[in-house]
């Protein structure tokens, strides 16, 4: 399985074939991934795919979830289809999906089923309180790095600044605000070279 | 309640294919088929419901399983749940082989580039939108900025941090009744 990719296109530079994730792998980092994110899975993502398996390149990281952004459904549900396509074709992009959505269902459905018992316990209610506050720390700890990581051409940080002033400053709707920045931040990016 | 299964999927499935940027843009429209429309919820079921997904590990889209658990058992929630992820999932598979032949082709890069920057501005706005709700009393702002601490500065596992944090809030709050 490890030359899917190469057969495809030789020329793709998303290949790391040296580290290239089996089923296994897929799965257990997927599981792992859905585990860990508190607050969403995205930061944990991030964490999991670049820092700990270099699976992806920081730059990938972003321009795939770019495109994820774009498609119906959660945003990392489509990254742990496209990370377990490009590495183990439809059975790798079912077995990461599974994955990631297997353990929180589970989890999420003990907890649903007399959720008002669990959440009148003040110790149960404590505890998920701060382990939401730590992933909400993780995310904040990945954006800054996200940010840190972007080439800082003008171009890009009024990009940035326009985003986050429209979404968490004016309190704006993010579908309206990306449908009408993304066509000019490509526009933009085309007329670069 | 098979009926009702049944409606309920055929709604799910449409509404995921407009469903761009997650879920919380259908909000609104999910309230609107679940509670005012068909009556299979109550506003205070829904809104109850949506606090404990959040609170919860997981992409929030578990969310669509947990109201089908509410409506039809656990055959509601695998009706739902699939309903809801298979048409993304395969338009999410479709593009992957777009990403995998075109890559590196010149409209495909400007695409990949030209969305960088709103990647990172929206994952800063959520990480802004985070903090701020989970901030609901000054001990979980210190646990937030202990754990932006660590994990910028010594890349401490998010599983350790997690478990501490989890461990501490029950305490804390055991320590407080004392």
């Amino acid at each position: 399985m490890s030359g899917y990719l190469i057969g495809v296109d030789s020329k793709t530079p998303e290949l790391h074939p040296s580290n290239q994730p089996d089923l296994t792998d897929l799965f257990l980092t997927f599981l792992r991934i859905g585990l860990l994110g508190f607050g969403g899975v995205l930061a944990v993502s991030r964490i999991e795919l670049v820092d700990k398996k270099g699976w992806l390149s920081e730059q990938e990281f972003v321009e795939m979830l770019g495109i994820c952004n774009f498609l119906p459904g959660a945003n990392v549900v489509s990254l742990a289809v496209f990370v377990g396509g490009i590495n183990q074709g439809l059975m790798g992009s079912v077995v990461a999906f599974i994955g990631l959505i297997s353990a929180p269902i589970v989890i999420i459905m003990v907890l649903a089923h007399n959720y008002t018992q669990w959440i009148e316990n003040s110790y149960f209610r404590a505890s998920l309180s701060m382990m939401a506050s730590c992933g909400a720390g993780i995310i904040v700890a990945i954006a800054i790095r996200l940010f840190q990581e972007l080439e800082k051409s003008l171009r890009y940080l009024l990009t940035v600044g326009v985003i986050v002033t429209c979404v968490s400053v004016l309190g704006l709707s993010i579908i309206p605000v990306v449908m009408v920045v993304a066509p000019i931040a490509m526009f933009l990016e085309a007329r670069e070279k | 309640m098979s009926e009702t299964l049944l409606s309920l999927t055929l709604y799910l499935t449409v509404l995921s294919l407009f469903a761009v940027g997650g879920l919380n843009g259908m909000l609104p429209e999910l309230h609107r088929i679940l509670v005012d429309k068909e009556g299979w919820l109550t506003t205070q079921q829904f809104s109850e419901l949506f606090a404990l997904c959040q609170a919860a590990p997981g992409p929030n889209s578990i969310f669509i399983s947990v109201l089908g658990f509410e409506i039809g058992g656990l055959i509601g929630a695998l009706v739902t749940t699939v309903a809801f992820t298979l048409p993304a999932f395969f338009i999410a598979y479709l593009m992957m082989r777009v990403w995998v032949v075109s890559g590196e082709q010149r409209w495909f890069v400007v695409i990949r580039k030209g969305l960088t920057p709103i990647t990172v501005g929206l994952i800063v706005s959520s990480a802004w939108f985070i903090a701020e709700t989970t901030a609901v009393d000054p001990t979980n702002v210190i646990v937030t900025c202990v754990a932006v601490f660590l994990i910028s500065r010594y890349r401490t596992s998010p599983a350790a941090l997690i478990c501490v944090a989890g461990i501490f809030g029950g305490s804390y709050e055991l320590f407080l009744s004392l």
